[in-house]
């Protein structure tokens, strides 16, 4: 599903990202990428979803080496990966209803469909009951299960989330977490980047260690291990 | 098709619940429109008044009181055959008396002269009109040949005098034309500024808005589109505002110009009807012109995600 081959990100001279990080993720895998902050896991991510252009190495998503993806090509990359951020970045003037549509309504989705698709979207995120209200109306949990319904729309195979839990409390946390365990049981890859050690220690799948830019740990049941 | 009539929703969802920002945009764009509008008002006011005062010259020839009937005849057939020529009025030696009375009411040495000589001691004329201002220098050439030199009293002396006045606001108008049209590029410059840090400011505001759109996966068109929309809503209000602003100042002022260009053929309000669409037209271009152009330069950088 997702292959880094000996990647490197260097934002400055003494600032890496990540160095010569070789990866495989299989469809269907729930993995978790864990490290301190500034370990590389969120730029791992930026690299999955082209926010960021590796400087080394290739990137294989879904059959599609993306390590020179074009700008007009990245809308359809991103349009097959569903994101989930810390701070859910949900569009601040649209309602929670029309922030999940969006994500429809940029590939051209028959408005049918849409009317059809998000009201499913929310009842499976339990927001069903709150579609019409605006981002700033709910709380830290509720918004980023309007950014998981998002991610969804498109029914992708896979499934980026960067530090989903980091602004949320544990009852909200681990709401979140069983929310993506479900999503991955239907058959989508979910890669975590989390630094949560109860989060990734109970979850007990493969779990990716960074540090400093580079892999030191691949468990296949792992643990949290700095 | 779906894909623009999107673009156009999200357009004017964004002018609606953005309203502030958005009046403040059209408050902006609406001064510097009515700005512009008013020293392009000044150019036309200067131009009609010129073109008003060069329709008004014309040249007086007046003959000795012997000349006859025939003879003014036979020059203003001969002058009739000038191109630059439009036409030529005839005066009377009765008429030519009448007016100098009527231009002396009360002047008892006009009668008492007349009454000395016993007899109407002023000769006939020729009232001349030339197509083009310019028409008149050769008019006055062959007025000046020897042929007519016995019988014509006064060659226009004054048109020369005239002319020389008339060359001079020529001069002053063409002078500050140049002068309007460095101000016009003064505060075309200035509302370039105003508008594209409005603009920039307004898109400032909606930059993370921006990013999130390119990271669910919208292409630089769709987030792009809105933005071009709510800035020709931005426009076209600013037009309508402006020509709801000028309409009235002008229709107020209007009575104060018409006085002060008494006895000349300029009607301001009558020009601006006349013109009412292409003045519009032109706003509205401009005003969306400025904003699109400028909504579309400060969204680039904020697409590079």
């Amino acid at each position: 599903m997702v292959t880094l081959e000996h990647v490197t990100k260097i934002y400055q001279k003494d600032s890496i990202g990540l160095e010569d990080v070789s990866i495989e993720i299989n469809a269907g895998e729930f993995i978790s990428i864990v490290g301190q902050s500034g370990s590389g896991k969120t730029t791992l991510a930026k690299l999955i979803i082209a926010e960021e252009r590796p400087d080394k190495g290739k990137i294989i998503i879904g059959g599609w080496d993306i390590t020179h993806i074009k700008h007009h090509e990245i809308p359809d990359l991103r349009r097959q990966i569903g994101v989930v951020f810390q701070d859910f970045k949900l569009l601040p003037r649209k309602t929670l209803y029309e922030n999940v549509a969006f994500a429809l309504q940029v590939s051209g989705e028959a408005t049918s469909r849409i009317a059809t698709v998000v009201p499913q979207l929310l009842k499976i995120v339990g927001l069903e009951q709150k579609m019409e209200r605006y981002p700033r109306h709910v709380s830290g949990g509720e918004q980023q299960r309007v950014v998981i319904a998002r991610a969804l729309a498109h029914r992708p195979k896979l499934l980026v989330a960067d530090e989903p839990t980091g602004n949320l409390d544990s009852i909200n946390a681990q709401e979140i977490i069983s929310l993506l365990q479900k999503i991955n049981e239907f058959g989508t890859t979910v890669v975590l980047v989390t630094h949560n050690k109860d989060i990734v220690n109970m979850l007990k799948k493969r779990v990716i260690t960074l540090d400093h830019g580079h892999v030191i740990a691949d468990q296949r049941a792992g643990k949290y291990l700095l | 098709m779906i894909t623009l009539w999107r673009m156009i929703t999200f357009g004017v969802q964004n002018f609606w619940r953005n309203i502030w920002l958005s009046v403040v945009t059209v408050i902006i764009l609406t001064l510097n429109l009515f700005l512009m509008s008013l020293v392009v008002g000044l150019n036309v006011v200067g131009d009609q008044a010129l073109a008003a005062v060069k329709e008004k010259v014309n040249l007086s020839v007046f003959f000795t009181a012997t000349t006859s009937e025939e003879q003014v005849e036979t020059i203003r057939q001969e002058l009739l055959q000038k191109p630059e020529v439009k036409s030529i009025a005839k005066i009377t030696r009765q008429q030519h008396l009448d007016d100098l009375k009527k231009a002396y009411p009360n002047s008892g040495l006009v009668n008492a002269a007349i009454e000395l000589l016993g007899e109407n001691p002023l000769g006939p004329g020729l009232v001349v009109t030339a197509r083009s201002f310019d028409g008149y220098s050769g008019v006055v050439q062959a007025l000046q040949d020897s042929k007519y030199e016995t019988v014509i009293e006064d060659t226009g002396n004054d048109f020369e005098a005239n002319r020389d006045v008339i060359n001079t606001i020529d001069h002053t108008v063409g002078r500050l034309r140049i002068a309007a049209i460095w101000l016009n590029l003064f505060f075309a410059l200035i509302a370039v500024l105003m508008v594209f840090n409005t603009i920039r400011v307004n898109i400032y505001t909606h930059s993370d808005e921006i990013g999130i759109m390119k990271l669910v996966g919208a292409s630089d068109t769709f987030v792009r589109g809105p933005f071009v929309v709510t800035s020709m809503m931005y426009g076209l209000l600013a037009a309508i505002l402006t020509t709801l602003i000028f309409v009235p100042i002008l229709t107020v002022t209007n009575p104060f110009l018409n006085s002060f260009f008494a006895g000349y053929d300029i009607n301001i309000l009558g020009y601006y009807y006349s013109h009412v669409w292409l003045v519009l037209g032109l706003e509205v271009l401009v005003g969306c012109g400025l904003s699109v152009l400028s909504s579309l330069f400060a969204i680039g950088r904020y697409l590079r995600v």
